[in-house]
């Protein structure tokens, strides 16, 4: 990547900071929600993995990756 | 009715004095009476921009305050008969013009011209929304540094909450060589990220620091001037003509200009 687009994600990135506050502290909320919620359906087994970016729309694309084992079928659940 | 556009930016120093002062000039040129408000009210420097502090004596605070009428503090330019100045006062206490009696005062002005540029001062605080509430346009400057973009994002979310007409940018003191290098963000680029449309791109420009600190700003055609001719046009037509920057370093000559300026 040439300095010119690295100044860019790193733009973007200050951006999107500056409108959810902290970064670091969103994605730590939304991590902890998705184990909550995904720890309903399965054992979440590594630390969530989860980044986003902002398109050229505005709209932020995420991307989320989760490693689980012991899937509970949904009759179990009931 | 005059069109009246504010020039804001958030971060200090990235050029909004210099732009309103050519783009006055600009608007002037093309037969527009224009008129150039300098609220940076007790950090005024349009005067010295404009070449006009040995004829400032009455100013903005003077007129809302009544101490003279707006004729006696309205500066003719020296050399263009549409185009006046509003000087601010260098030593009136900032939070003593108010955002209504700074609007009030533009009411008063807006039937007598075809252009009202109003040079905010940096910071978004009371100065700020002073200069936005007597305005209906705006247009955020920004330089391709980070954190002029940064300062300029949260300008524009607070412009969007004024009811405005219309708020574009301008990517002000842009390095063709360096775009070209791929060493630095173009004005697109950076537009792009704000997501409001641009309506100017200027370049860097040593002749735009030489002719200001002169108080000859206008004077002379050099590549800033050309860049706001294209904004001033871009405002009277609402077509996006913009200045390339990277035009100049282009081809064989451009190339060998590249290289020779790198290596001096
Ligand atoms: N395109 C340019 N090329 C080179 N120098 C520039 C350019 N634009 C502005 N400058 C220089 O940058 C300095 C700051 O410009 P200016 O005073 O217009 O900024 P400002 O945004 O009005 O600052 P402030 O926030 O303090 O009011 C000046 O010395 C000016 O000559
Ligand atoms: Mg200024």
């Amino acid at each position: 990547m040439n300095n010119k687009n690295q100044a860019l994600s790193r733009l973007k990135r200050v951006l999107l900071q500056d409108k959810v506050h902290s970064y670091e502290g969103f994605l730590r909320v939304i991590k902890g929600d998705i184990y909550t919620l995904m720890s309903c359906y399965m054992t979440v087994k590594e630390p969530i993995d989860i980044d986003f970016d902002v398109d050229e729309e505005g709209d932020c694309n995420f991307c989320i990756r989760v490693r689980a084992s012991n899937l509970k079928s949904p009759k179990t659940m009931i | 009715m005059a069109r009246k556009i504010v020039l804001t930016s958030g971060k200090g120093g990235v050029g909004k004095t210099s732009i309103s002062a050519s783009l006055g000039i600009s608007l002037a040129n093309r037969n527009n009476r224009c008129l150039i408000i300098d609220a940076d009210v007790g950090l005024n420097n349009l005067d010295v921009v404009m070449g006009v502090e040995n004829q400032l004596v009455y100013d903005m605070a003077d007129v809302i305050s009544g101490k003279c009428t707006i004729s006696n503090a309205l500066i003719q330019d020296k050399y263009n008969a549409g185009l006046y100045i509003l000087p601010s006062s260098h030593a009136f206490n900032d939070v003593q013009v108010s955002a209504a009696e700074f609007r009030s005062l533009i009411y008063r002005l807006e039937d007598s011209f075809d252009f009202i540029l109003i040079d905010c001062p940096a910071g978004i605080d009371v100065g700020f929304h002073r200069a936005v509430s007597g305005a209906d346009e705006a247009i955020v400057v920004t330089t391709p540094h980070i954190s002029a973009i940064r300062d300029g994002d949260k300008v524009l979310s607070m412009l969007a909450s004024y009811g405005l007409n219309s708020i574009s940018v301008i990517v002000n003191r842009v390095r063709g060589d360096l775009v070209l290098q791929g060493n630095m963000m173009s004005a697109e680029d950076i537009a792009k990220v704000l997501r409001y449309p641009l309506i100017g791109v200027v370049p860097e420009d040593d002749n735009l620091t030489i002719y200001s600190q002169l108080g000859r700003i206008g004077l002379n055609a050099h590549q800033s001037r050309i860049a706001v001719d294209l904004i001033a046009d871009n405002i009277l037509s609402g077509k996006t003509r913009l200045y390339d920057p990277t035009l100049r370093y282009k081809g064989l000559i451009g190339k060998l200009k590249m290289w020779l300026e790198k290596s001096i």
